[in-house]
């Protein structure tokens, strides 16, 4: 049912995911149809360059593409270029502007003209300046998140799971680290009907008492300790969760913790 | 496959629409439209005006002709008034509008990326194509010999002002409004 629900879906959201995509294009595409006064991107110099030449449209091209990007000194240059053709009241909107995001240049020039001056309410609140600052978390967030995730997966991948939880460590009952044994797995155990069993070789240090145990850990979690220097001591028994966690215990009912490197 | 699909689709969509919302397109809007509404209105009260040498009779022949060689079709008189009506670009020719938008449209972007970024505001473009133009003249009698002319511009749009859950500007950019009134005086000057 899953899987047909699965199937069902994918084309779904291949249409979905081709339709989004195609919008992106088309809007993407009209940002790189529309002419422009030139193709050079927008520099501060070149809009100064063109400023002292007193060439109103290429100025005021490149100070308003970087007024776009939340500039305060482009939008005082704007504003300049403006005032230059006798466009004075929008030169005065864009003064305004640049002082309530801070530019001094701006606050001076309407302080001479005689204008009232604005606070500056604005200084890195700009829309393009926020919105970066809200792309570049996502963006830490998404590679923070991949990364996450495929260290999960290998990790899952790698066998027992290597969680290692502090809230175990306050845990009252005596502690022991279980280790695989390195180099000595073996596969197909003949005391259960399952032929994949595998079963390694694990020996654990009670953290209590610092007495070593040797034994065996199935791939279903089951594991066997016994101490290793008393052949004849007490067997500790138990299963493991899938993060490697769980209670051992002897024939006399004696628990011990454990938690699976 | 199919994570990749919605990873894909949700970094396409949170780049279309993440970006601004409608309440802030909106506010875009109505600053560059009540902005360049003012500002129109101070350039029609300087630019608006002139005081003709002729009847008032002249006076409408003449702008009947000039208003209508740019374009315009008359849709009302009264005795004092007259009401004109081109589609866009007129009364400006597709060069000279191209050369309007090309300088104006970046500029009206930086003003509404003051409300929804410099990424969404390349999204408002000025159209040339939606919209009717409405020249408003009236006239008032000084003399015998002179009339003095108004006029002022309104834009229409023709498919209504509400589009896609947005209410769109009703006033053209300043400098149209100035190279306008230029236009519309020197033609009906022409056909005095």
């Amino acid at each position: 049912m899953a899987k047909h629900l699965g199937q069902s879906m994918r084309p779904i959201l291949f249409r979905f995911a081709a339709g989004a995509l195609a919008i992106s294009l088309l809007l993407t595409g009209c940002l790189v149809g529309a002419p422009k006064y030139t193709s050079a991107p927008p520099d501060f110099e070149e809009g100064l360059k063109a400023l002292g030449q007193k060439d109103f449209p290429l100025a005021s091209y490149h100070f308003a593409e970087l007024a776009k990007e939340g500039n305060p000194a482009a939008m005082n240059n704007l504003g300049v270029a403006l005032w230059m053709v006798d466009r004075r009241d929008e030169a005065l909107y864009w003064l305004n502007k640049a002082a309530r995001y801070g530019n001094i240049h701006a606050r001076d020039t309407l302080s001479r003209l005689g204008e009232a001056v604005p606070p500056a309410d604005l200084v890195g609140r700009h829309p393009t300046q926020l919105q970066r600052e809200a792309s570049d978390k996502f963006v830490v967030a998404v590679v923070v998140g991949v990364l996450m995730g495929v260290t999960m997966y290998y990790a899952s991948k790698a066998g027992r799971p290597n969680y290692n939880f502090g809230s175990n460590l306050l845990h009252n009952t005596p502690r022991m680290l279980l280790t695989p044994t390195t180099g000595k797995t073996s596969a197909g155990s003949s005391n259960t009907n399952r032929s994949t069993l595998i079963e390694t070789w694990v020996e654990g240090i009670n953290t209590y008492s610092g007495e070593r145990y040797t034994g065996t850990s199935d791939s279903f979690g089951n594991v066997t300790l016994r101490p290793a220097l008393q052949p004849g001591g007490d067997t500790y028994q138990g299963t493991l969760d899938s993060f490697g966690f769980g209670t051992l215990r002897n024939y006399s009912g004696d628990e011990i913790r454990v938690e699976q490197r | 496959m199919q994570y990749i699909f919605r990873f894909v689709t949700s970094i396409v969509l949170i780049t279309l629409t993440g970006c601004a919302s409608m309440g802030q397109m909106q506010s875009a809007l109505n600053e560059i439209d009540q902005f360049w509404g003012s500002t129109n209105r101070k350039i029609v009260a300087d630019k608006g005006s002139r005081t003709l040498p002729v009847s008032m009779k002249q006076a409408k022949r003449a702008v009947t002709a000039g208003v209508t060689s740019l374009g315009f079709e008359q849709i009302l008189e009264t005795s004092t008034s007259m009401v004109f009506k081109a589609r866009s670009p007129n009364p400006f020719s597709e060069e000279e509008y191209e050369q309007i938008r090309i300088v104006e449209e970046p500029i009206m972007q930086a003003m509404a990326s003051n409300h929804v970024g410099g990424f969404t505001s390349s999204f408002i473009v000025l159209s040339s194509t939606d919209t009717n133009t409405i020249l408003n003249v009236w006239f008032e009698s000084g003399t015998p010999t002179t009339t003095t002319a108004h006029f002022d511009f309104a834009l229409e749009w023709i498919n209504g002002r509400e589009q896609s859950g947005l209410l769109l500007g009703e006033n053209p950019p300043p400098e149209a409004v100035r190279r306008g009134a230029d236009k519309v005086w020197q033609s009906i000057l022409d056909n005095l």
